[in-house]
Parts: structure tokens; C-alpha cells; sequence
């Protein structure tokens, strides 16, 4: 008769022991060697394709889809900003009713990439055809004739769409109709980042419109002291630092977009530049 | 003691819908539901302030998707298990015809597939209440719909089970489910087709289940409801469609030898 081999329950515990830190070991060992810089890209998969496959799940496959979309806005501003437009297309494609999708994407699509403009009207005037009856729609468009097209024209028709859609916030209204009553152009953007700041409804909307109202008062406060150093010395600055040195700014501010100022020794307008 | 057929069909049910609630995929996969519909709270808390809406799709989608799950699991193995067990000859010594065992089967599995989908409704309810999208209610006929849609899949995984084992069973039963949902289209893209293409899936169209019928969840997403005599359209295609396929799997069952 062979004989029967017992393991005590210290050695049971043991080998599971060995196991555990094994499979914990592994994980480790593989995630320090994994490849970087091979995820995914997002825009891989047509709106066709996933409509055809999500078993007639449109609607939570658009969810999906915005979920990701929104969660990845830092990596298309670094990575791919070309396929944000894409992206929203198909958020909106598979779920044409999600009012949301189409404003977001016109106000962020052309802060990401001014080249994708276009896109993103197309995105916002096919959410004005479905008639979702959401002001941020036609608020959004308005906006973006004014600010990235200079279009007051369309910014116009768009901005009186926004005050005669239902239920819209009384100071989205108030702006919508005092458009174009602004004789600057800076006054007018800045009135209605105020009025998105105050009315959105999300951080990230809230954040993009702080950020801007931000970056115009950094360019007000940077106007007011070339002038300041103008009337003191009689001549515009060769470089923004004597500012600083001079005592009229007590340092550079650090612009919410990382836009690095400079200035044109002859006329004191400011020029902007990407980084250091 | 008198014999009625549905007193007989309906004891042949009750002992179907015991076995089929016992059964312990059943509770894995409605544990899963569980997990999947109260994890859709998370995901509404990263989608920018569209939580009830994210909630709402992704939250019919779960029940949708795993009441399929524990129609297919449990609706293909049902006959099957019988012939395998040989306890359907058990049952075809009474006086119980075949008829009667494939239609109680299928009202004994209906009654807990749509207890299931109703607990999974009621989880989904609380979710979106909590959440702030107050009562659902239009959820509730978008769940009739899709019950609907799975009395007639239960019906064709009996079908099946008649004839194929298990997992043949499950992969025809999703095949039919996907090309169910895609019959639209297929349709319109047949149209741009040749004649003979168009006519082909034309016949297709009209002869395989169109699920999408069935699936009124995005017009739910947004509170619309489908019209009484789109619903009552609906109500009798499923009931036309279900005992066709009910009728094969009788045919099938008496056809093979025991």
C-alpha cells in the first residue's frame, strides 16, 4: 500500500505564502517592464462599427465613449488634440439627443487646436438642427465666431438664439442680449467667460473659463505697467523683466495656459510665445 | 385525479422555475448585475455633471445585458439536461404530453428570468433615485420591452436546447441575438446591394426575430415612450414569434428518439 504523504499546516501556509508574493512579484516585475507609450489612441473604432456591434446599445455606448472622452481631455491637449473632434463626432453620432457633447465640444475643441475650429462648429450647428433646446449650444457657437473667429456677425445670430431658448440662466441671458454693446472686443470676451464661469455646470468648463478670464487680467495688469513704465522713463521696456526691476510689478505672472510674454521694444505691445 | 393541460403545463413550470433559481449561475450573474448597476454611480461622478444620464444608459444597459446573460446560460441548457438525465423520460411517462413540457419550461424559466430583470429593475430604480434623477418610471416600460424581447429568447434557446448541447445552444442563441439587433442595418445596406442580395436579406429581415423592436432604451433616455399601438404591435410579435418557435421545439422534441 503507498504510503499517503501528509502536510503539516505550516507547510500549506507556506507554500501559499510563496504563491501570494509570487503573484504579487510578477505583477510588479511585469508592470516596471511593461512597454510605455502603447496605449490605445483614442478615435480607433468608427461610430459605424460600434453601432453595429453594441447590440442596438447606442445610448450607453455614447456614455462610454463621453466618459472617455472626458477623462482623456489632458492627454489630447499633450498627445493627440486632432482626434478630440473626432472622438466627440462619434460620441454624437451614436447618441444624436446627448445634449451635452456638442456644447463641450465647441468650446474645448478650438482652445485645444485652433485648426480644428471648423469641426467643432460643424459638431455645435448639428446639435442646433437637433433641436435640443440647451443654451449652451447656441451660447457656446456665439462665443466661438466672437473669440477664435472674430466674427461678431455669426456671433450675433447665435447669441440671440441663446436668449430666446427656454429656460436659460438669467445672466447667460443679460449677456446673450447685451452682445455687441461692448465697444472693446477684450470687454465683451471677458463678460461672457464671466457669465460661462458662473453658469457652468461642470470643473472642467468652470476651470477653461477661469483660466481665460485669468490670462485676459494677466494681460491687463502687463498693458497697465508698460504704460506705468512708459510715463516713469519716457521709453517702452527692451525686456519684460525691467518691470520687475524697476518696481512697478513685483514679478512676472505665470499664465494659466504657460504662455511666456514678451515685448516689442518699439511699440510696447506684448508678444506671446508657447513656453519658456 | 382529472388532468388539465394547464394545470399539468403549470406544475411542469413551478418545478422549472425552482430548478432554475437554484441554479448558481443564476446568482453569480445577478450578483454581477448588482456590482455593475451601483458601479454606474461611480462612473456618473467622472462624466462632468451628467450623472443621471450616464447613470440612466450605462444602468439599462447592465440589466439588459445580464438578463441575456442568464437567458442564454439557463435557457440553453434547459431541455438539454432533461435528455442528458434522462428524467425527461421521467416526465414523459406521466401523462404529460411534449407540448406541455416545452411551454411550462418556458413559463417556468420566463417567470425567473423576468423575477431577476425585475430585481435588477428595482436596484436600478434605487440607483437613480439616489443619484437625484428621482423615479424612473419610464425605465419601467423600457424593462416591460425588454422582457418581452427575452420571453422570445427563451423560447429560442429551448428551441435550440431541443437539438444542440449547451454551448452550441449559447453560441447560436448570440449569434441570433447580435444579427437580431443588426437586421436594420443589414437592410439599409442591402438596398446600395444587387437584386438578388436585397431580396435574400429581405427575406432574412422578415424571418429572423428583429430585436430592436424590443429596444427602446435611448427613446426612454430621453423621456419619450413609444406609441399604445407601437407597443401592442410589439406585444403580439413577440407572442407570434415565441410559439413558432415553441411549436419547433415541440416538433423537435417528439422527433427525437429516447
Amino acid at each position: 500500500m503507498p504510503e499517503v504523504v501528509r502536510h503539516s499546516s505550516t507547510a500549506r501556509w507556506a507554500l501559499a505564502l510563496t504563491l501570494l508574493i509570487a503573484l504579487v512579484g510578477s505583477q510588479v516585475f511585469f508592470d516596471r517592464n511593461a512597454p510605455q507609450g502603447h496605449d490605445i489612441p483614442l478615435s480607433t473604432l468608427s461610430p459605424d462599427v460600434v453601432r453595429a456591434a453594441d447590440l442596438g446599445l447606442h445610448g450607453a455606448a455614447a456614455s462610454l465613449l463621453w466618459l472617455r472622452v472626458v477623462q482623456n481631455v489632458g492627454m489630447y491637449v499633450l498627445q493627440s488634440p486632432k482626434t478630440m473632434s473626432s472622438d466627440m463626432q462619434a460620441v454624437v453620432e451614436l447618441d444624436p439627443k446627448f445634449s451635452y457633447p456638442y456644447s463641450f465640444a465647441v468650446l474645448m475643441i478650438p482652445g485645444i487646436d485652433r485648426s480644428q475650429t471648423p469641426q467643432a462648429l460643424a459638431i455645435g450647428e448639428r446639435g442646433m438642427a437637433e433641436n435640443l433646446g440647451d443654451w449652451r449650444i447656441p451660447y457656446y457657437l456665439g462665443f466661438t465666431y466672437h473669440f477664435v473667429l472674430h466674427d461678431p456677425k455669426n456671433a450675433l445670430v447665435y447669441m440671440t438664439q441663446t436668449a430666446h431658448t427656454p429656460g436659460v440662466p438669467e445672466g447667460i441671458k443679460v449677456s446673450a442680449l447685451n452682445y455687441g454693446s461692448q465697444t472693446k472686443v477684450e470687454e465683451q470676451t471677458r463678460e461672457i467667460w464671466t457669465a460661462i464661469r458662473d453658469n457652468a455646470t461642470d470643473d472642467v468648463t468652470r476651470q477653461q473659463a477661469q483660466d481665460n478670464l485669468d490670462h485676459l487680467a494677466i494681460i491687463d495688469g502687463l498693458k497697465a505697467a508698460v504704460a506705468a513704465y512708459k510715463a516713469r522713463y519716457g521709453t517702452f521696456p527692451t525686456r519684460l523683466d525691467a518691470l520687475v526691476t524697476s518696481g512697478i510689478i513685483p514679478a512676472i505672472p505665470q499664465d494659466p495656459f504657460g504662455i511666456t510674454f514678451g515685448i516689442l521694444h518699439d511699440n510696447g505691445e506684448l508678444t506671446f510665445s508657447l513656453g519658456k | 385525479m382529472k388532468h388539465s393541460f394547464i394545470r399539468d403545463t403549470l406544475v411542469v413550470a413551478k418545478n422549472t422555475f425552482k430548478e432554475s433559481v437554484r441554479d448558481k449561475v443564476f446568482y453569480a450573474l445577478f450578483a454581477f448585475a448588482f456590482i455593475t448597476i451601483t458601479f454606474t454611480l461611480f462612473l456618473g461622478s467622472i462624466s462632468l455633471s451628467e450623472d443621471v444620464h450616464v447613470i440612466r444608459s450605462l444602468g439599462m444597459a447592465g440589466i439588459y445585458l445580464f438578463s441575456i446573460l442568464i437567458t442564454v446560460f439557463l435557457g440553453t441548457a434547459l431541455m438539454y439536461k432533461e435528455i442528458e438525465r434522462r428524467t425527461l423520460y421521467f416526465i414523459l411517462s406521466k401523462p404529460v404530453t411534449h407540448a406541455q413540457v416545452v411551454v411550462g419550461k418556458f413559463l417556468g424559466l420566463f417567470a425567473s428570468v423576468a423575477l431577476s430583470t425585475l430585481g435588477m429593475t428595482a436596484v436600478y430604480l434605487a440607483t437613480v433615485l439616489y443619484a437625484g434623477g428621482g423615479f424612473d418610471r419610464l425605465a419601467l416600460l423600457a424593462v416591460f420591452f425588454e422582457i418581452l424581447e427575452l420571453g422570445l429568447l427563451i423560447a429560442l434557446s429551448i428551441f435550440f436546447s431541443t437539438f444542440a448541447k449547451p454551448l452550441a445552444g449559447a453560441v447560436y442563441a448570440i449569434l441570433v441575438i447580435y444579427i437580431g439587433h443588426s437586421l436594420g442595418m443589414l437592410a439599409a445596406v442591402s438596398e446600395k446591394s444587387g437584386v438578388l442580395a436585397h431580396r435574400f436579406i429581405q427575406v432574412l429581415y422578415y424571418l429572423l426575430p428583429n430585436l430592436e423592436k424590443f429596444n427602446i432604451r435611448d427613446l426612454v433616455l430621453y423621456n419619450q415612450a413609444p406609441s399604445l399601438s407601437a407597443t401592442l404591435a410589439v406585444v403580439l410579435y413577440a407572442a407570434v414569434y415565441a410559439t413558432i418557435l415553441l411549436c419547433g421545439g415541440t416538433l423537435l422534441l417528439k422527433r427525437r428518439e429516447f
